[in-house]
């Protein structure tokens, strides 16, 4: 089984936090509230999640609820997966 | 022991004495942030009443169980809503709260409940505009309803109140009823709807529906108290750096004549917004105390470095709500297409709702439409300057840190020349924005010759800068960006004290006696900060408004907004008729009994507001005319309380001159006359009354409105203008009548001295030709503190054209212009300022009158 939190974390230190140190970033770190993921990137993290596990997630699905830390867009993923 | 504030795993926090004590900081706090607005009388009395009960309930609601909270913060809720617009709009405005939930719950399909929506909006809209004006709707209604007196018939109080609920909240709250599953509450969906501080803030943050439910005590309560605290003494501290902006740099557009006057004006235009996020901070402030943790309002907007930042900074709710509402959705729905171009047309969209929203928030708030094309080319423009900073950000990417990063200086003035460039372009945009229209603007920019190039020029320069510094520094810097411990530390201890400290300094410098101690211009400053009344500017647009129901009221004149909803509908009455075609506008009604300003005006048969008097001059009688507009002419004050009959009144008990002792004062004021038809009044009524004395009074700055106001108002008319000075200074502006108010305005600003003494010469030449005594009185207005370089010139205006001048500057000084003014909304005086201007006039007239009777003949004859 593919290692989602992990992945999560690779493609969001890759496409937002060039040259930031991977252990500032943790699991619950937040994300909409700190500014990494604003409108732009939520939509782009949004296509990376659909590609990469072939899921759908729908508009409402883009708050803090869903993608406010790795784990809760762990669990949106997990949640989604057949 | 010692306990760990940030321990969050507590259950009963009043057991631990170091919880006690921050709590009973908080309470400190909030007692001296509750005596500092006090103080500084930032808001209306109900307002007041509303937040000191909200720090009042916060107390209870702390000390609550957990399970018994939200059920009180609905009570006090709607406690708030009932003794703010009492039981029959508040049962009225639940019935319409009740009728959206309901539909919201509907097991219906979701284009037929937001058609059901629609069709309940559309229905109280009508009701909105005005219910008197839609008898076929009320015919339908039983008439315990539709009749105004009935125990069940509403006021207009309630629809503001009702849009401000309503019109975003049903929506979020819709969108949340589609999609979240959890059980339906009723105390929370209520609480949501007429939260406390809404009914005495009808501009309120968009508060999205499901933090305020998620958010509900999510962290530490204490934490959640002392942010609550420190924002609304964040607000607090905005709403009184926008009073000092809005007394001492907010520029009459018409005063627009080059680029430091153009920057003055767009920066207090945009500067002026922090009053909206003063508002917003101390209302989510009080959420917080509550428990409903919710985030910033605004953060920072002024330094934000790119259109995207100021978006997202501006109104944090606003642009969560038009993401969740519009962006999203559309986006989604698109992204087939491509993400570029879906990007571009969600993001048109959200501007155009934006747009859109705003005149739909403003119908419900003033019942008007505000649809003005400057108004959405202000949006056009930011929503295309966003799409373009959002392409950039797409393929470049845009710098984020978890840490604070490492700055080098090179990397700073990077981000400052960024900010400078955002800060102009937005602070122009705003200047347009807020402009009466875009010629008006338009015009204001060509009268500062090459002003739009040079800000171009200067947004350019620094955004070139801005690239190259960027450049430079990426290239010097290290890859690794940040070395500090990413994550946000909560300081509460900081914050803490930090806050009651700043409170307590407030509440120091709020004492006379202090700050009473600081140099004068500071000293000043606070004394002016201190008073609530409306600017110069917006007390010009009062006149405006009262001359010619030209009320210029724009979104950002929220103090102007806020008055006029509370200025009843038939304030004003009518007490004059016109005079078709002739220079002098208008007249009093001869005979005319009937309310004006809240008390009621009666006319003699001369058309004189005043006494019945012959028209002959009775044996040893002394005459006075008093001409003048609404201030002599007494508006809100009755009959007998203008300072004329005062004065008056005073004399027939102790006459200037003893061998006199019959002294007449007519009052032949006129609401609204200028003092350019005072000479025709002088030639055409009043020398028919044998005068020995005319006495104009005047206000200061009657020069400059002689030019940006009362002139302005004959040319369009078509009336022939019988006065050659008057003639001469139209053809020297190039003014022509085909010209728009506004360039009529900026053209006859630089002639104003000389119109006033034109208007002034004619005057004292009708005198001379009629043996009458030109007396020149100069009444400040209950708000102005008088600048006196125009006033020393108005002066000798007067006096060179041969008036005697007595300037009455002093005679408001001992009190605060809210002890003079008839209403919060009319700045005319009330009994005690008509008072205070008799008495006045008593000690500075009583000599010159004394004077000129004792040269005139026992028979009545008028003085040489």
């Amino acid at each position: 089984m593919k290692d989602i939190n992990s992945e999560i974390k690779q493609f969001i230190l890759k496409e937002f936090l060039p040259g930031e140190d991977p252990n500032n970033l943790t699991d619950s770190t937040p994300l909409i509230d700190n500014g990494i993921l604003d409108s732009l990137a939520i939509l782009q993290l949004v296509s990376f999640l659909e590609k990469e596990y072939g899921i759908h997630i729908e508009p409402h699905e883009t708050d803090e609820e869903f993608l406010g830390s790795i784990v809760t867009i762990e669990s949106l993923v997990r949640s989604k997966l057949p | 022991m010692k306990t760990d504030i940030s321990d969050s795993s507590y259950t009963s926090w009043l057991n631990i004495k170091s919880r006690r004590l921050a709590f009973g900081v908080i309470i400190a706090q909030l007692i001296l942030i509750a005596l500092v607005i006090d103080q500084f009388n930032l808001f209306p009395t109900t307002t007041k009443f509303i937040i000191q009960l909200s720090f009042v309930c916060f107390v209870v609601h702390a000390l609550l169980p957990i399970r018994l909270r939200l059920l009180f913060f609905l009570a006090a809720s709607l406690f708030s809503v009932f003794y703010v617009i009492g039981y029959a709009n508040s049962l009225w405005l639940l019935v319409l709260i009740g009728s959206c939930i309901s539909i919201c719950h509907l097991k219906k399909a979701f284009y037929l409940k937001v058609t059901l929506l629609v069709s309940l909006g559309i229905l109280f809209a009508l009701f909105r505009i005005q219910w008197g004006l839609y008898p076929s709707i009320a015919s339908f209604f039983p008439s315990f309803l539709s009749d105004t007196n009935s125990f069940f018939h509403w006021t207009d109080a309630l629809w503001p109140i009702a849009g401000s609920m309503l019109m975003f909240r049903v929506m979020l709250y819709l969108y949340e009823t589609e999609h979240d599953k959890s059980p339906f509450s009723l105390t929370h969906a209520l609480s949501y709807f007429v939260m406390l501080p809404n009914v005495c803030f009808p501009l309120f943050p968009v508060v999205d529906y499901k933090r305020f439910r998620r958010n509900y005590f999510n962290e530490d309560e204490i934490k959640i108290y002392q942010r609550g605290a420190f924002w609304i003494l964040r607000g607090f501290i905005h709403l009184l750096v926008y009073r000092f902006i809005y007394y001492n740099f907010v520029i009459d557009p018409g005063m627009v004549n080059n680029f430091s006057s153009i920057t003055q004006f767009s920066l207090s235009a945009y500067l002026l917004y922090i009053q909206v996020s003063g508002q917003f901070h101390l209302i989510v402030g009080i959420l917080l105390l509550f428990g409903f943790n919710l985030p910033e309002t605004n953060h920072l907007y002024y330094f934000a470095s790119s259109f995207n930042d100021f978006w997202r900074r501006i109104n944090i709710y606003w642009k969560d709500f038009v993401m969740k509402i519009i962006y999203y959705p559309v986006h989604f729905r698109l992204k087939k297409f491509g993400n570029i171009p879906a990007i571009i047309i969600a993001t048109i969209a959200v501007f155009f709702a934006t747009w859109a929203l705003h005149a739909y928030q403003w119908f419900w708030l003033r019942g008007e439409w505000l649809l003005a094309p400057h108004d959405l080319l202000f949006w056009c423009i930011l929503g295309l300057f966003v799409v373009v900073n959002s392409i950039i950000e797409i393929r470049f990417g845009r710098k984020r840190s978890l840490g604070q990063g490492r700055k080098t200086i090179i990397g700073f003035l990077a981000h400052t020349c960024r900010v400078c460039a955002t800060f102009i372009t937005i602070c122009t945009l705003w200047g347009m924005w807020s402009s009466d229209s875009l010629a008006q603007w338009l015009t204001m920019m060509e009268n500062t010759e090459n002003g739009l190039p040079i800000i171009i020029a200067v947004i350019a320069g620094l955004t070139g800068l801005a690239i190259i510094l960027g450049k430079i520094d990426s290239a010097l810097k290290p890859k690794m960006q940040s070395s500090r411990k990413a994550g946000h530390t909560f300081q509460f201890h900081k914050l803490h004290y930090a806050t009651l400290a700043l409170t307590a300094f407030l509440f120091a410098l709020g004492y006379p006696e202090i700050y009473r101690m600081c140099p004068e211009q500071v000293s000043s400053a606070i004394e002016k900060t201190r008073f609530s009344a409306l600017n110069r500017v917006d007390m010009i647009q009062q006149e405006r408004g009262y001359y010619e129901d030209l009320i210029g009221v724009n979104r950002q004149n929220l103090a102007l907004m806020s008055v006029y909803n509370k200025r009843p509908k038939d304030w004003k009455g009518e007490t004059t008729r016109a005079r078709e075609g002739d220079f002098i506008t208008s007249e009093l009604i001869p005979g005319f009994t009937g309310a004006s300003r809240g008390v009621t005006v009666r006319v003699n048969k001369w058309g004189m507001r005043d006494r019945e008097y012959s028209k002959s001059l009775p044996p040893g009688t002394v005459r006075l005319a008093i001409l003048g507009a609404s201030h002599p002419f007494g508006s809100g004050v009755e009959n007998d309380e203008t300072f004329e009959n005062v004065l008056e009144n005073l004399w027939k008990d102790d006459p200037p001159l003893d061998d006199y002792d019959n002294f007449e004062i007519l009052n032949f004021s006129v609401g609204g006359r200028s003092p350019l038809e005072q000479p025709a009044a002088l030639e055409q009524v009043v020398q028919e009354f044998h005068p020995a004395i005319a006495v104009l009074v005047v206000h200061p700055g009657d020069s400059w409105r002689s030019a940006a106001e009362f002139l302005p108002r004959y040319l369009p008319s078509g009336i022939k203008i019988p006065y050659k000075y008057i003639n001469d200074v139209i053809s020297d502006a190039g003014v022509t009548r085909k010209m728009s108010r506004f360039e009529i305005q900026q053209r006859l600003m630089p002639y104003s001295y000389r119109l006033l003494a034109g208007a002034y010469k004619e005057f004292v030449n009708v005198c001379n030709q009629h043996r009458m005594n030109p007396i020149l009185v100069i009444l400040p207005r209950t708000y102005e503190s008088t600048d006196s370089e125009t006033i020393q010139k108005e002066i000798e205006i007067g006096k060179s054209a041969g008036f005697t001048v007595l300037p009455l500057l002093d005679v408001y000084n001992e009190y605060d212009p809210s002890d003079l003014m008839i209403a919060e909304w009319d700045e005319h005086p009330n009994t005690l300022g008509h008072k205070l201007i008799a008495d006045e006039l008593n000690r500075k007239l009583s000599p010159i009158v004394a004077d000129l009777a004792a040269k005139t003949h026992p028979d009545g004859e008028t003085i040489q």
